[in-house]
C-alpha cells in the first residue's frame, strides 16, 4: 500500500507543476509582460553599440567600419524595440479556456498516461531484494558455495584439462544463473570425461537458459544425444517437446507431450507445466490449475528462461518447472537450494547413507575443491556406511588411492 | 579595392566551392586507394589477392598452430576449406587463441605466407568477427554445434553489441 | 519498492514530457504567458523525475538488487564500490538513462537560467527539448527498460566486463554525454527560432553559452576517451579512427564550427542561414553517433537486420529529428534577411574559412565512418576504413586550418587587413620557421613530415600569444601599462588565445610522438637490460598475485637513466575469473611531457616474458592541450557578456572577441 501512496505523492507532484503557472492570476501575468516593454534584445543592442567603442579602441575595427556597424546595430535596435512595443500592445490576454485545458490535461491526462503504462511494464508488487537482506540467514552458506566456486575457478584456470572440476562447476555456474559459463563447463566436462546422459542434458538445459528459454539447434542436439545415452530420462524429452512447441511443429509436440505424461506418476514438480504447455497447445487437460506463478511480471523480455539461472540446480527434474515452483518457495528454501551441491549431498549422506556412486561424487567433489581433510573424512564415513558392500568398498579404496587420500 | 557586393558574394563562394571540391576529391581518392578490403583464405588462396596488397585476414586461428618463436608468432588461419600461414611480431591481443576467430591486417608476401602488422581482437572471450562469422557461413563451416567454438562465440558476438567496448586493435607494430 | 519507485517515476517523465512538448508551444502560438509558463517547472520536475529514476537504479547496483534483470547482468557482489556505480551507465539501458537524465538536465538548466529570453523563445526551447525527452524515454521505456524484474532472482550477478573496470569507464561517458546532449539544447534554439520565425543577433547570443558549455564538455570526453584507450588496451595508441569514436568526433568538429559561426551571427547579424543549419546538424551527429554506437550496426550490419526494435527505435527519431528540422529549415530559412555585410578578408571572412574547412574535414569523417557500413548494405563487401583514409583525407584539410588559425583574430571585423597581419606575425612566423629548421637539421632528410609538423605547431601556439602580446601592446608602452590592458582584456579574448594554443599543443603532442616515438619488443630474462629513448629498463622478475576478483602475474621492471634509479614499473597480465578473461594491465612512468610505457605479453620458460616497451616524447601534450582548449572555453562562459542575467549596460571592457 506504501508503494501506491508514493506514487500518488510523486504523481501529484508532477500535476502541481504544470498547475502552479496556470494558477497564477493572469492579471499578474500581463503586468509582468507590460513591466518588460523593452524586452531582452534591446538591452543586448544597446551592450553591442557601447561595445563597438572598445573595439575601436583597441583596433579590432576601423573607424568608417566601426560607423557603419554602429548604423547598422542602430537599426537592429529600433527594430527590436519597436517590434516588442508591437507585441505588448498586441498581446491577447491570457485565455482562460487554454488555461482549463491544459489544467484538466495535468490533473487526468498526466495520471491516464502513467498509471496504465507503469501497470504495463512495472512489477508494483515486487519488493527490492538487496543482496545483504537476502543473505542474512544463512550468510555463511552463500560465502562458503562462493568460495568454493572460486577456488575451483582457480584450479581450471591453472589447469583446463581438469575435467571433473569443469562437471562440478557446471551446476554451480546455474545456480549462480551463468548459464553461459555453464554451458560452455558441460561442454567441456564432455569433451574431457566424455559424454553421459546427465551431461547432455544439463548442456541442454544451460543452453537453453542462457538462450532466454529458447531450446536452440545446439540445444536440441545436446538433448537428443541424451535421450538415445537414457532413452528414459524425463529432462531431455521434456525440453524437446518444449523446443518442438516453440518451432510450432504442433502436432508432433502435442503428442511428445502426451508421451511424457503418460510416463508421470503425477506428483512430479513439471507435470503441471508440461499439462500447460498441453493446454496452450490446445489440449484438454484434467488439470487446470493456474500454474504461472504469481507476481511474475510480464514485462517485455521476461521470459521463462530468464530466471532460470536461480531455480536450475543439480536435482532431477526439468529446470523450468522448479524456476515456477522456486517463485512459491519461501526464502529459506531459496537459501538451503543455493546453499551448493557438495555440502548438500554431504548432509544427506551424512544423514541417510547413500549408493557408492554418490559417495564417490561427494570424495571426487571434495577432492576437486581441494578439501582434503573433509575428503578423508568422507573416505573414512563411506566405508563406514558401505560395510558389508565388498565391491562398493573396493570402488572408495581405488578411488581414495587415486586422488591420494590415504590417511 | 572596392568590390562590389555581387563580387564579394561570387568571390566567396568561390573561395567555398574550391575547398568542397578539393575536399570532395580527396575523399573520392582516399576511397579508392586506402580502404581495405577484408578476405578469407579462400579468397587468398583463389589468388583474388595481388601480392603487396594490404589485405584484412579474417578466419579461425587453427587449432595446435601456434608456434611462438621469441616475440615472433607464427599461425594458421583457415576457414575450413583454405588455409593461410601468417606471421606476426609483437606482442597478440589477450585473446589470441587457437579455435578462436582472428582478423589480422597486413599484406601477402611472395613467400605466399601472410604478414601480419596488426592483429585485432573485441575484448570479450565470445567475440567472433563479424566479417569471419559471415566468410566462414559462406564456406558452409558455420555449423551449430557443441563443440564448435565458432557456433558459440557468434550468437554472443551479437549480444556483446551492446557492450561498451571498443572495438580498437589490442595489438600493433608500427 | 525504491526500483518500482524509480520505475513509476520513468513513467511519470514521460507523461510530463508530453506536456511540455504540446503546451509551451502552444502558448507561444497563442502568446498566452501562462501556458508559455507551464515549460519552466514542467523541466524542472522533469528532470527530478528522471533523476529519481537514476537514482533508484543507482541504489539497486549498490545493493546488489539482482532482482532487477539489468543489475544481473552488469553487476558482481564482488564488485568493488565505485565500479558498481559506473556498472549504471556501463550497459545499455542504464547508459540510455544517462543520455536521458543529462537531457532533462539541460532542460532544466535552460528553464532556470532562460530568464533573460524572451518568453515566446524560451517556451518553444523548452517545448523542442520535450520533444526529444518524449522521443527517448519511449525508447528507454519501451525497447531498452532498466527496470525490468526476475521474478525469482539469481544470488549472483554476471559481473561487467574487466577490461571496462577502470576509473576511465567510469568518468568518460557522462563527460561525453554531456557534450553529445548538450547539443540537443542548441538544436532546440534552432527549431524554436524557426518556429517563431525570429533569428537575429541577440539569439546568437543567448545560445552561446550553450554552445560552450556543449563543447567544453564534449573536448574533455573525447581527450579523457582517448587517454583511457591508451593505458587500457596496452599498445599505446591515443587515436583509432574507430566508427565509436568518429561517432563523438563528428558532433565535436561540427560544434568547433558552430561555436565560431555563431560568433558573426552575433558580432555582426550575418551567417544566419547557415548558423542555424549548423545548430541542427551538429546535434543530428550526435544523434546519428547514438544510433551507431547504441543499435548495435556497427558490430554487425546483419544482427542489425535480425534484431532490429532498437537500432529501428533510434532511426526513427534520428529520421524524425533530421528530416523534420532540415524540413523545417527548409520551409522557414529562405525568409530570413540578409544581415551585415563584410569583405572576404576580415574577421567574418577568416571565421567563414574556418566553417569551411571544420565541415568539410567533419564531411570526410563522415564518409569514412559510413562508407563500409553502406558498401556492406548494398554490395556486401566487407572493408576496412582505417588510419590511411583519414590521413589522406582529414589531415590535409586540417593543414591549411591551421596554417589560418593565427591570422584570424588579428583581422578586423567587416575588413581586414591582411598584409597589417603578416607584418604582425612576422614575429610568430620567423620563429616557427627556425623551430621547423632546427628540427630538419637534427632529423636529416629521413623524415620530412617531423620538421613541417612541428614548425606548423610552434606556428599556431606563437601565433595565438601574439595577438595577445600585441593587444596589450607588450614592449610598446610601459609594462604596468600593459598589465592593466591585459586585465582589461575580455576574457572571451582570453579564451580564444587558450583555445588556439591548446590546439597548437595537441598538434605537437601527435607530431612528436608520431615522429619520434621509439618502440621495442623483445623476450627478456630475468636481469636483462634493455634501454630505450635513453632510459634503461631492467627486468627483475615476474610474481603472481590475487586481486579481489581476478589473479595476475606482476612484471617488474627498474627505469634508470645513466645508473640512476627512477621508478619501478609494474606491468601486469591479469585474469579474471568470473569471465576467464585475459587482460593486460600496462605501467607508464611521466617525465616532463614524455612517458615510458610498458606493457607485458605472454610469460616464457624459465621467468623469461615478452614485453613491449615505448618511449613516447611530448605525449601527454595531446591531452594537456585538450585541457588548454577546455579552460579557454571556460574563460569565454566567464565573459561578462555571456553570464547569466540581463546583459546589463556596459561601462568597462565590453568583449569583441569570444573564443573563436
Amino acid at each position: 500500500m506504501m508503494i501506491w501512496f508514493l506514487f500518488a505523492v510523486l504523481t501529484v507532484a508532477a500535476a502541481l507543476a504544470i498547475l502552479a503557472p496556470l494558477a497564477r492570476r493572469s492579471n499578474a501575468a500581463e503586468e509582468e509582460g507590460q513591466g518588460r516593454e523593452n524586452g531582452p534584445d534591446v538591452a543586448i543592442y544597446k551592450d553591442q553599440l557601447t561595445e563597438i567603442d572598445r573595439d575601436l579602441d583597441r583596433g579590432v575595427i576601423e573607424p568608417e567600419d566601426a560607423e557603419a556597424a554602429r548604423a547598422e546595430i542602430s537599426r537592429r535596435l529600433l527594430k527590436a524595440a519597436r517590434s516588442d512595443r508591437d507585441d505588448a500592445a498586441t498581446r491577447p490576454r491570457s485565455g482562460s479556456g487554454r488555461a482549463r485545458i491544459a489544467a484538466a490535461l495535468a490533473i487526468v491526462g498526466v495520471p491516464l498516461v502513467s498509471v496504465p503504462l507503469y501497470l504495463a511494464l512495472g512489477s508494483p508488487s515486487m519488493p527490492d531484494a538487496p543482496l545483504a537482506a537476502r543473505l542474512m540467514p544463512s550468510d555463511d552458506g552463500f560465502h562458503q558455495f562462493k568460495d568454493l566456486v572460486a577456488k575451483v575457478e582457480e584450479r581450471l584456470a591453472r589447469n583446463p584439462g581438469d575435467g571433473r572440476g569443469w562437471d562440478v562447476i557446471a551446476p554451480a555456474y546455474m545456480r549462480m544463473g551463468r548459464a553461459g559459463d555453464a554451458a560452455k563447463a558441460y561442454a567441456n566436462a564432455i569433451r574431457l570425461l566424455g559424454e553421459n546422459a546427465p551431461r547432455r542434458a544439463n548442456q541442454g538445459e544451460a543452453i537453453v537458459a542462457a538462450n532466454d528459454g529458447v531450446v536452440t539447434a545446439e540445444a536440441r542436439e545436446a538433448f537428443e544425444r541424451a535421450v538415445k545415452l537414457a532413452p528414459g530420462m524425463v529432462k531431455p524429452r521434456f525440453y524437446l517437446a518444449l523446443g518442438l512447441g516453440q518451432e510450432g511443429k504442433k502436432d508432433e509436440a502435442i503428442s511428445a507431450w502426451q508421451t511424457l505424461l503418460k510416463d508421470a506418476q503425477g506428483n512430479e514438480a513439471w507435470v503441471p507445466m508440461a499439462q500447460a504447455e498441453l493446454r496452450e497447445l490446445g489440449v484438454a487437460t484434467p488439470d487446470a490449475a493456474p500454474v504461472r506463478a504469481p507476481g511474475v511480471a510480464s514485462a517485455p523480455g521476461m521470459s521463462a528462461g530468464t530466471g532460470n539461472g536461480a531455480g536450475a540446480s543439480g536435482m532431477p527434474g526439468p529446470s523450468a518447472a522448479d524456476v515456477r515452483a522456486a517463485g512459491e518457495m519461501s526464502a529459506q528454501d531459496r537459501q538451503a537450494m543455493i546453499r551448493g551441491m557438495v555440502s548438500q549431498l554431504d548432509e544427506r549422506l551424512k544423514a541417510e547413507g547413500g549408493s557408492v556412486d554418490e559417495w564417490v561424487r561427494l570424495v571426487r567433489a571434495l577432492a576437486v575443491l581441494g578439501e582434503r581433510d573433509q575428503a578423508i573424512d568422507a573416505v573414512k564415513r563411506a566405508r563406514a556406511g558401505l560395510a558389508g558392500d565388498q565391491q562398493g568398498l573396493t570402488t572408495i579404496d581405488a578411488l581414495a588411492t587415486q586422488l591420494g587420500l590415504e590417511s | 579595392m572596392a568590390m562590389t557586393r555581387k563580387q564579394r558574394r561570387l568571390s566567396m563562394i568561390g573561395g567555398a566551392g574550391a575547398v568542397l571540391a578539393v575536399a570532395a576529391g580527396l575523399i573520392l581518392y582516399a576511397l579508392k586507394d586506402e580502404i581495405v578490403f577484408f578476405q578469407s583464405p579462400s579468397d587468398v588462396a583463389e589468388h583474388t589477392v595481388p601480392h603487396g596488397q594490404r589485405i584484412r585476414l579474417g578466419g579461425l586461428v587453427k587449432d595446435g598452430s601456434i608456434d611462438r618463436q621469441g616475440e615472433t608468432v607464427r599461425f594458421v588461419v583457415t576457414d575450413g576449406a583454405a588455409d593461410l600461414s601468417a606471421t606476426y611480431t609483437g606482442i597478440l591481443p589477450d585473446l589470441f587463441r587457437e579455435g578462436q576467430g582472428v582478423v589480422a591486417e597486413g599484406t601477402v608476401g611472395n613467400d605466399g605466407i601472410f604478414h601480419a602488422d596488426t592483429v585485432l581482437a573485441k575484448h570479450d572471450e565470445n567475440y567472433m568477427p563479424k566479417e569471419v562469422v559471415e566468410a566462414l557461413k559462406a564456406r558452409g563451416e558455420w555449423q551449430m554445434g557443441a563443440d564448435n567454438p565458432a557456433a558459440k562465440g557468434a550468437p554472443a558476438a551479437d549480444k556483446t553489441s551492446q557492450a561498451e567496448t571498443p572495438s580498437a586493435p589490442a595489438s600493433r607494430t608500427n | 519498492m525504491i526500483v518500482e519507485l524509480g520505475h513509476f517515476a520513468l513513467v511519470l517523465a514521460l507523461a510530463l514530457s508530453i506536456v511540455q512538448s504540446v503546451v509551451p508551444v502552444w502558448g507561444a502560438r497563442m502568446r498566452d504567458e501562462r501556458l508559455m509558463a507551464v515549460a519552466a517547472p514542467v523541466a524542472g520536475v522533469q528532470f527530478l523525475m528522471v533523476g529519481l529514476a537514476f537514482a533508484a537504479l543507482t541504489f539497486a547496483y549498490l545493493t546488489s538488487d539482482f532482482s532487477v534483470l539489468n543489475v544481473w547482468q552488469n553487476s558482481h557482489s564482488d564488485k568493488p564500490l565505485i565500479y558498481r556505480i559506473s556498472g549504471v551507465w556501463g550497459n545499455h539501458e542504464g547508459s540510455m538513462l544517462l543520455w536521458v537524465l543529462i537531457l532533462a538536465l539541460f532542460g532544466a538548466l535552460v528553464a532556470a537560467f532562460g530568464r533573460t529570453m524572451p518568453a515566446t523563445l524560451k517556451a518553444n526551447v523548452l517545448g523542442v527539448q520535450g520533444w526529444i525527452s518524449l522521443a527517448f524515454l519511449s525508447f528507454i521505456l519501451f525497447t531498452s527498460n532498466p527496470f525490468i524484474r526476475i521474478a525469482n532472482p539469481p544470488m549472483e550477478g554476471q559481473d561487467l566486463n574487466p577490461i571496462l573496470q577502470d576509473v576511465g569507464l567510469a568518468i568518460h561517458p557522462p563527460l561525453l554525454y554531456l557534450g553529445y546532449v548538450g547539443f540537443s539544447v542548441t538544436f532546440s534554439f534552432a527549431a524554436a527560432a524557426l518556429l517563431d520565425g525570429r533569428i537575429d543577433a541577440a539569439w546568437a547570443r543567448w545560445v552561446r553559452p550553450w554552445i560552450l558549455i556543449a563543447w567544453i564538455f564534449l573536448t574533455l570526453g573525447i581527450a579523457m576517451g582517448s587517454y583511457w584507450a591508451y593505458y587500457e588496451l596496452g599498445w599505446g595508441g591515443f587515436w583509432f579512427w574507430d566508427p565509436v569514436e568518429n561517432a563523438s568526433f563528428m558532433p565535436w568538429l561540427a560544434g568547433t564550427a558552430l561555436l565560431h559561426s555563431a560568433l558573426v551571427m552575433e558580432k555582426r547579424d550575418a551567417l544566419k542561414v547557415w548558423t542555424v543549419l549548423l545548430a541542427i546538424l551538429t546535434f543530428s551527429l550526435s544523434l546519428l553517433g547514438t544510433f551507431l554506437v547504441r543499435s548495435g550496426v556497427l558490430t554487425s550490419v546483419h544482427a542489425f537486420a535480425t534484431d532490429p526494435s532498437r537500432g529501428v527505435f533510434i532511426l526513427a527519431i534520428l529520421a524524425i529529428f533530421i528530416g523534420g528540422s532540415l524540413s523545417l529549415y527548409a520551409w522557414r530559412a529562405p525568409m530570413l534577411k540578409q544581415g551585415g555585410i563584410f569583405a572576404p578578408i576580415s574577421r567574418e571572412g577568416a571565421l567563414i574559412l574556418n566553417n569551411l574547412f571544420l565541415t568539410a574535414a567533419c564531411a570526410a569523417v563522415l564518409v569514412g565512418t559510413l562508407y563500409p557500413l553502406a558498401l556492406d548494405v548494398t554490395t556486401g563487401d566487407k572493408i576496412s576504413v582505417g588510419a590511411p583514409f583519414f590521413n589522406m583525407t582529414f589531415g590535409p584539410l586540417m593543414i591549411p586550418l591551421l596554417l589560418a588559425i593565427p591570422f584570424g583574430p588579428f583581422l578586423a571585423w567587416k575588413r581586414g587587413d591582411l598584409l597589417g597581419a603578416a607584418q604582425r606575425l612576422m614575429v610568430a612566423f620567423a620563429i616557427a620557421i627556425v623551430i621547423a629548421l632546427v628540427v630538419a637539421w637534427v632529423e636529416g632528410a629521413a623524415n620530412v613530415m617531423a620538421p613541417i609538423g612541428i614548425g606548423i605547431a610552434a606556428w599556431v601556439m606563437i601565433g595565438a600569444v601574439s595577438e595577445i602580446v600585441w593587444r596589450v601592446k607588450l614592449g610598446r608602452i610601459p609594462l604596468g601599462q600593459s598589465f592593466s590592458r591585459a586585465a582589461g582584456l575580455p576574457r572571451s579574448s582570453w579564451g580564444a588565445m587558450l583555445g588556439h594554443f591548446g590546439m597548437g599543443a595537441t598538434m605537437l603532442g601527435i607530431v612528436a610522438v608520431t615522429a619520434w616515438q621509439q618502440e621495442v619488443i623483445t623476450v627478456m630474462q630475468p636481469g636483462e637490460t634493455r634501454s630505450i629513448g635513453g632510459y634503461d629498463l631492467t627486468f627483475e622478475g615476474l610474481t603472481p598475485s590475487t586481486g579481489s576478483n581476478y589473479r595476475e602475474d606482476v612484471g617488474h621492471f627498474s627505469l634508470r637513466k645513466g645508473g640512476v634509479m627512477l621508478a619501478n614499473m609494474e606491468p601486469a597480465k591479469r585474469f579474471y575469473m568470473a569471465r576467464q578473461m585475459p587482460t593486460t594491465e600496462s605501467a607508464i612512468e611521466t617525465f616532463g611531457f614524455n612517458q615510458v610505457y610498458v606493457s607485458l605479453g605472454d610469460a616464457k620458460d624459465g621467468g623469461a616474458v615478452v614485453m613491449r616497451a615505448y618511449y613516447k616524447p611530448l605525449v601527454t601534450l595531446i591531452w594537456l592541450g585538450a585541457v588548454v582548449m577546455v579552460i579557454g572555453g571556460l574563460f569565454s562562459l566567464s565573459d561578462r557578456r555571456l553570464r547569466v542575467g540581463a546583459p546589463r549596460r556596459a561601462h568597462h571592457a565590453a568583449a569583441a572577441m569570444p573564443a573563436e
